[in-house]
């Protein structure tokens, strides 16, 4: 079977294979869904081997106390049985163990409620700049200065023509002054002329 | 060319490539509607070349909503090295890899098993019935091929990209990419040998 026939071939079963099966509808939410999902999950994992490594340190202190209690639990030669005698520092050690691990889950949940918040509070704030006639126009404006930015790059980079760069970068300046992509032609433009001033 | 099926090949004028950077850096920045463009803008040649890698799989949904999860995640340390098609590439091909390695290899082993005996015990009368042999034959064979080959399979002969191309993809040398692009030519003609001798 030759390189050629092999190559018929698989594309004949590609062919044959018909489209790509459908995806359902709004890709983009639903990967921003699966990607808060994740999030929410990790620090819920997070939050929980916090506790399983607090709580296992727990168990290793108790356990530790255990036979020293068991002793001490032996009635004394008075018949009186011996109060269980718990080191203050294995007290102490204790206490602060569950304050830390209170504390622990308290910001995990509040970093989980504050990240769903900022996303939904993004979104929301998108959704509104998209309604907005204004933002619509000035979005133009960017569009429109963007391009006449790339184009300036690809005459510099691409086709290294520096002089009719300099000159679709002093265009973005002239024509929009105001817009931030205004501030990057600038320092383009102070790039080329450093770079080829004698030419320019 | 397959029908109607879009292929990764096309980079786009150096215009194009600035877009596309510059409508990265928005969707990095967390601009929601540039999000939403750039899902719209790369989604069917995704589609398209993850069901081709996946050896025409019923469903891609997961496989893709996968690559543009890690597009999203990814997105602030593009470095511009290369295009964003090519980035967008590379991160189907480590998907489709990674999803291959886990489930789908050890499922259509587990049908290859199941499979040939009960169906070869009735020959194929017609020829429609004939070409769906075929067609399975070539999956099949396609399926069995380790991923690294039938990438190179893929890519060349259905996306129908340069090996210059390949090789910006994979990271490896032009001569690299011709080795490997030959092995698994031969391994796939092996395979579609056996299937034809069964």
């Amino acid at each position: 079977m030759s390189e050629d026939s092999i190559r018929d071939l698989v594309r004949w079963a590609d062919g044959r294979a018909g489209p790509p099966p459908p995806l359902s509808a709004d890709l983009a939410g639903r990967v921003l869904l699966r990607r808060r999902r994740r999030t929410r999950i990790r620090v819920t994992l997070g939050a929980g081997l916090c506790l399983a490594v607090v709580a296992l340190g727990g168990a290793g202190l108790f356990e530790r106390s255990k036979d020293a209690r068991i002793v001490a639990e032996q009635p004394s030669e008075s018949g009186v049985p011996r109060r269980p005698p718990m080191h203050p520092a294995a007290v102490a050690e204790l206490t602060r163990l569950g304050v830390e691990a209170d504390l622990h889950t308290r910001i995990a949940a509040g970093m989980s409620a504050a990240r769903e918040q900022q996303l939904r509070l993004r979104d929301l704030r998108h959704r509104l700049v998209a309604d907005d006639p204004y933002e619509q126009a000035q979005r133009q404006v960017d569009r429109a200065a963007r391009i006449i930015l790339c184009r300036a790059e690809s005459l510099h980079r691409d086709h290294g023509l520096p002089a009719s760069a300099v000159a679709a970068y002093r265009r973005v300046v002239e024509l929009f002054p105001a817009n931030p992509l205004a501030e990057v032609a600038r320092r383009r433009l102070s790039e080329l002329e450093n770079s080829n001033g004698e030419t320019l | 060319m397959a029908d109607g099926i879009p292929t990764v090949s096309a980079v786009g004028p150096p215009e194009a490539a600035h877009e596309e950077r510059l409508l990265l850096a928005e969707v990095a920045a967390g601009n929601s509607a540039a999000w939403g463009r750039f899902v719209t803008a790369h989604r069917q040649r995704v589609v398209s070349l993850a069901y081709r890698l996946l050896a025409w799989p019923e469903e891609v949904d997961d496989v893709v909503q996968e690559v543009f999860l890690s597009a999203l995640a990814g997105a602030r340390t593009f470095r511009g090295d290369c295009a964003v098609s090519t980035w967008l590439t590379t991160i189907t091909l480590n998907e489709c890899r990674r999803r291959w390695r886990r489930r789908l290899l050890r499922r259509a082993r587990l049908a290859e098993r199941a499979e040939p005996k009960s169906r070869r015990e009735a020959p194929p009368s017609d020829t429609a019935a004939l070409q769906r042999e075929r067609f399975q034959e070539v999956r099949s064979a396609l399926r069995r091929l380790r991923p690294r080959d039938r990438e190179m399979i893929v890519l060349r002969h259905l996306e129908d990209m340069s090996i210059a191309r390949i090789s910006d993809v994979l990271g490896l040398g032009r001569s690299a990419v011709e080795a490997r692009l030959s092995r698994a030519r031969a391994r796939l003609r092996k395979l579609l040998g056996e299937a034809a001798a069964e």
